[in-house]
């Protein structure tokens, strides 16, 4: 008998679909759907996508998270084409500039979309893409013509260009990366996943395509209740949790409160965490009230899907030390390379920093029509001068401790982590700068908030307004400072080191 | 200290947070991402200072923060 490696994705789909048919694979607040209504929802939009679009083209999907979201996902996938999730609550002009960049001219969405899209851009209901018509061979047929390589989704990400750029990622890293993912966290059938990440993040791929790919039910947590902690608590209780994929400022929005001495959700058995440094003493609250609980950290840009490291957690950290990033997942190659772009040996004793590199399979695809700025990252791996490997550079500095653990240090550049977020400040300062009145400026991460320092007389409201029409709104400053000029040091470059300064003077 | 005066306070606060939003007593704040988990940490603590009240977490609830009504509503019932 042939034994064959699956091409895509969609076998993860279709294995779950005729193991565990009717078994609950998504639901949101209003709704559920077992693994055979996915399938079935799936096939009936595939085949009717399959009338009005080529294969390998992104389709933006414009809906909040849901199981019909859910649907259109799985209907882009079959239909050979890569999906983009679009946050409908971004301004519609960062909507206009993923979509110039897409070059794609209709999107997936409801009635209520069209007043979110420029003007020329159609909007394909999902209600009329849910309509059964003859399809299913076609479909089939589609299926059986993707190749690992093939695009899976498009995430965008701030660019520090103030152009955001859309990462592609193919069938072949996410299996690669979840087929992993899946055996060293041991999530199995019997989890219930409560999804925190947005669909437009790369958190979200891990709860996404494991629940699919085990059998696994994936529960979608109403944004809302992360507005309502307790609230929040008492749906992982009664849901019945049992793992938690999480961003570390989600996690947090939870144990600074102290709700778990009055509520503990009781099935949590996993937690997986990512996204910023978690501080320890949250970490130790969590540990304290789930002492048997599997507790990692992952760590990884979404240029090499999801993450490139883990890092079991076990038992209490002293508030001072810090939690490794640690070993690279089996089929990929994490090192740090010096200035000199020379390898940094785990065994030297001085502890040098260097930048975060990942090889592997699992390294995206790079930017869409965007080869400036893959050329800038992705590139051939220095060590290696015989043959083609191409490497994702990170821009994070990192070092092995003294356990020869690998730890995070810092950003290599003007790249922040805020509120979950991963924004380039030049991003924001390129948004400031094309309103006009404004001259130099520049962005300065302090106490966990975004100061903009502007030359020139024009009102904080005004440039704030015409902020919040351009950037989503966690990459709005939290405080406009205006100055005559901006600082410069020595060698003409702007001198952050003194606007710190003058930060820590005003406040 | 009556339910107007507290309504304008709480819309007055919504709009620091987020100025251009048109909103009235009845729009439904958390349903339409006017108030995130931030910002409801900030009206929460502002709305404490204001009326020297203290909400409890298991208070923070969608029934009692679902529009500016039922804020107001529930402000007055500690005041």
């Amino acid at each position: 008998m042939l034994v064959y490696r699956e091409k895509n994705v969609v076998s993860y789909l279709r294995d779950s679909y005729i193991k565990y048919p009717l078994k609950i694979a998504c639901s949101d607040e209003n709704d559920s759907i077992t693994y055979k209504e996915l399938w079935e929802a799936s096939h009936t939009i595939a085949g009717n996508l399959l009338k009005i679009t080529n294969k390998n083209t992104p389709i933006p999907i414009l809906m909040k998270k849901s199981c019909v979201a859910m649907k259109a996902l799985w209907g882009i996938i079959k239909a050979g084409a890569c999906y983009v999730i679009i946050d409908p609550m971004l301004p519609k002009e960062r909507i206009r500039q993923i979509l110039e960049n897409l070059s794609v001219k209709w999107v997936i969405g409801e009635e209520s979309s069209i007043a979110k899209v420029p003007e020329g851009t159609k909007v394909c209901s999902i209600s009329t893409l849910m309509l059964r018509s003859e399809g299913d061979e076609i479909v089939d047929k589609q299926i059986g013509q993707i190749c690992d390589i093939d695009p899976l989704y498009i995430m965008f990400t701030s660019g520090s260009t103030g152009i955001p750029k859309g990462i592609v990622a193919n069938h072949r890293s996410v299996m690669d990366f979840i087929d992993y993912f899946i055996e060293i966290f041991h999530i199995r059938a019997n989890d219930i996943i409560a999804n925190q990440a947005p669909w437009d993040f790369d958190v979200s791929i891990k709860d996404i395509f494991s629940s699919v790919r085990v059998g696994a039910e994936l529960q979608i947590i109403p944004k809302k209740y992360f507005s309502l902690p307790v609230q929040l608590v008492e749906f992982l209780e009664k849901k019945k949790v049992t793992t938690l994929i999480w961003a570390v400022s989600a996690l947090c929005i939870i144990s600074t409160r102290g709700i778990l001495d009055h509520i503990r959700p009781s099935g949590i058995q996993k937690i997986i965490f990512s996204g910023e440094v978690m501080p320890i003493r949250q970490y130790n609250i969590w540990r304290k009230h789930y002492p048997q609980a599997m507790i990692a950290n992952v760590y990884g840009p979404t240029e090499i899907t999801c993450n490139c490291t883990y890092f079991f957690v076990h038992g209490f950290y002293d508030e001072e030390g810090e939690i490794p990033i640690g070993e690279a997942f089996p089929n990929e190659r994490v090192f740090l390379l010096d200035e000199d772009e020379k390898l940094i040996e785990k065994e030297e004793t001085e502890h040098r920093i260097g930048e975060i590199c990942v090889s592997g399979t699992a390294v995206t695809a790079g930017y869409y029509n965007n080869a400036k700025e893959s050329e800038k990252s992705f590139v051939q791996n220095p060590l290696n001068k015989s043959y083609r490997e191409i490497i994702y550079k990170t821009g994070d500095m990192g070092y092995y401790n003294k356990d020869k653990q690998l730890c995070f240090a810092s950003r290599k550049d003007y790249q922040i982590k805020h509120m979950g977020h991963r924004i380039e400040l030049s991003e924001i300062e390129k948004a400031i700068s094309s309103i006009p009145g404004t001259g130099l400026s520049c962005c300065i991460y302090q106490n966990s908030e975004i100061y903009a320092f502007i030359e020139g007389k024009i009102e904080e409201r005004r440039i704030v307004m015409a902020l919040k029409k351009k950037l989503p709104v966690y990459m709005v400053p939290a405080k406009i400072l205006n100055v005559d000029t901006i600082p410069l040091n020595k060698n003409g470059k702007i001198d952050r080191k003194k606007l710190k300064e003058w930060l820590v003077e005003a406040c | 200290m009556g339910v107007k005066e507290i309504e304008k306070k709480i819309m007055d606060i919504i709009k620091e947070i987020n100025e251009e939003i048109e909103i009235d007593e009845s729009t439904l704040l958390l349903e339409e991402e006017v108030l995130d988990s931030v910002s409801m940490l900030y009206l929460v603590t502002e709305l404490e200072n204001e009326y020297k009240i203290q909400i409890p977490l298991d208070a923070v609830t969608e029934d009692n923060f679902k529009n500016i009504d039922s804020i107001v509503k529930y402000v007055f019932s500690l005041i």
